[in-house]
């Protein structure tokens, strides 16, 4: 079943059709959850909100454009806004931890990361330093710099997502990668 | 070439991005310094970790909940819309009609008290000062 097929059977309310779509993108709009929040659990409940938003909006979809195109915009204002909540959602955490006093949570959880091996730590402490200088980037740059090197969309795709002219993108993703080698280097400068 | 100036140089020596000549005595210094060699190599070693991108296999009841979520979206819509506005437009008309009632029920009760008191305070003084009048014994005892 083609894009244009799969389209026109939604906007008939069709959910056989609507199953399909969701089949063959869930594994592309997941992954690029995934890419932007780095854990299973949202990034599924955010490829849930990205469907329904699709089912919901379909009308609004301009046909010469290409599914997938729309498909990663969705992905990617949605895996944002939940970043902007989430990161509200943890001030409140905060704040509350520190007057109920609820500290101790934090030292079991190193306790067990003790138990893992010295590697293991070690690569997870590169990994956790990578997404925080990542996370670090300005919006466009994220957006740019992820979609470039995790997704491995092309600059052309990139443009069409961010809606950008292909210099720009070229020039976000450059920078990008420039701050996050830098920040990088400045957690092991400091080591 | 000191520690330094390599430190400065180590992002575009790591990006392809200086000269020849700069290129192989960044080389030079990074195989002989140790702490240099820490450093780029845990830059290049963290870096690369973005090649290695972690692939998430799909729900399989995706759809499920999907399909769950927008029946329960279906639903919300169906429900009849007065509720809310009637709750929402009525709520706060009543409670100023409760206030409103009760502000001119207190000022009633207020004013007939005031009322009944002036009553109660006149037959208080003629209790005390025509004593004489209830203590017919007294009186008679008097004339006599």
């Amino acid at each position: 079943m083609t894009d244009e097929e799969l389209i026109e059977g939604i906007l008939n309310k069709n959910q056989a059709t609507f199953k399909i779509l969701v089949d063959k993108y869930q594994f592309l709009v997941l992954n690029t959850c995934n890419s932007f929040l780095h854990n299973k659990t949202f990034s599924e409940d955010v490829t849930q909100e990205v469907f329904i938003e699709v089912f919901l909006s379909i009308h609004k979809f301009k046909k010469e454009a290409k599914l997938s195109t729309w498909l990663y915009r969705i992905s990617v204002n949605k895996s944002l806004n939940f970043i902007r909540d989430n990161k509200k959602n943890n001030l409140f955490k905060s704040i509350e931890n520190f007057f109920l006093g609820e500290g101790n949570q934090e030292l079991q959880i190193s306790d067990n990361e003790h138990e893992t091996s010295e590697n293991e730590a070690i690569q997870k402490e590169r990994i956790e330093l990578l997404h925080k200088s990542i996370n670090a980037l300005s919006k466009n740059q994220k957006v740019a710099f992820t979609l470039h090197k995790i997704e491995n969309l092309s600059y052309k795709q990139i443009s069409e997502v961010m809606n950008l002219s292909l210099s720009s993108v070229e020039g976000l993703i450059h920078r990008a990668k420039i701050n996050v080698q830098r920040g990088i280097l400045s957690f092991y400068k400091k080591k | 070439m000191k520690c330094k100036t390599v430190h400065t140089n180590l992002i575009p020596y790591f990006n392809n991005e200086l000269q020849f000549a700069q290129k192989k005595e960044i080389k030079k210094h990074i195989e002989n310094c140790e702490a240099c060699n820490y450093k780029y190599s845990q830059l290049e070693i963290t870096f690369n970790l973005i090649e290695k991108k972690e692939i998430l296999e799909p729900d399989p009841f995706l759809y499920i909940r999907i399909n769950r979520h927008l029946a329960n979206l279906q639903n919300e819509k169906n429900q009849p819309v007065y509720n809310t506005f009637y709750i929402r437009a009525l709520q706060p008309a009543l409670f100023s009609l409760v206030l409103l009632v009760s502000i001119w029920g207190s000022l009633k009760l207020s004013s007939i008290s005031s009322v009944k008191g002036s009553l109660l305070e006149t037959q208080t003084t003629e209790f005390y000062f025509n004593d004489l009048g209830h203590e017919k014994m007294e009186a008679l005892l008097l004339k006599d």
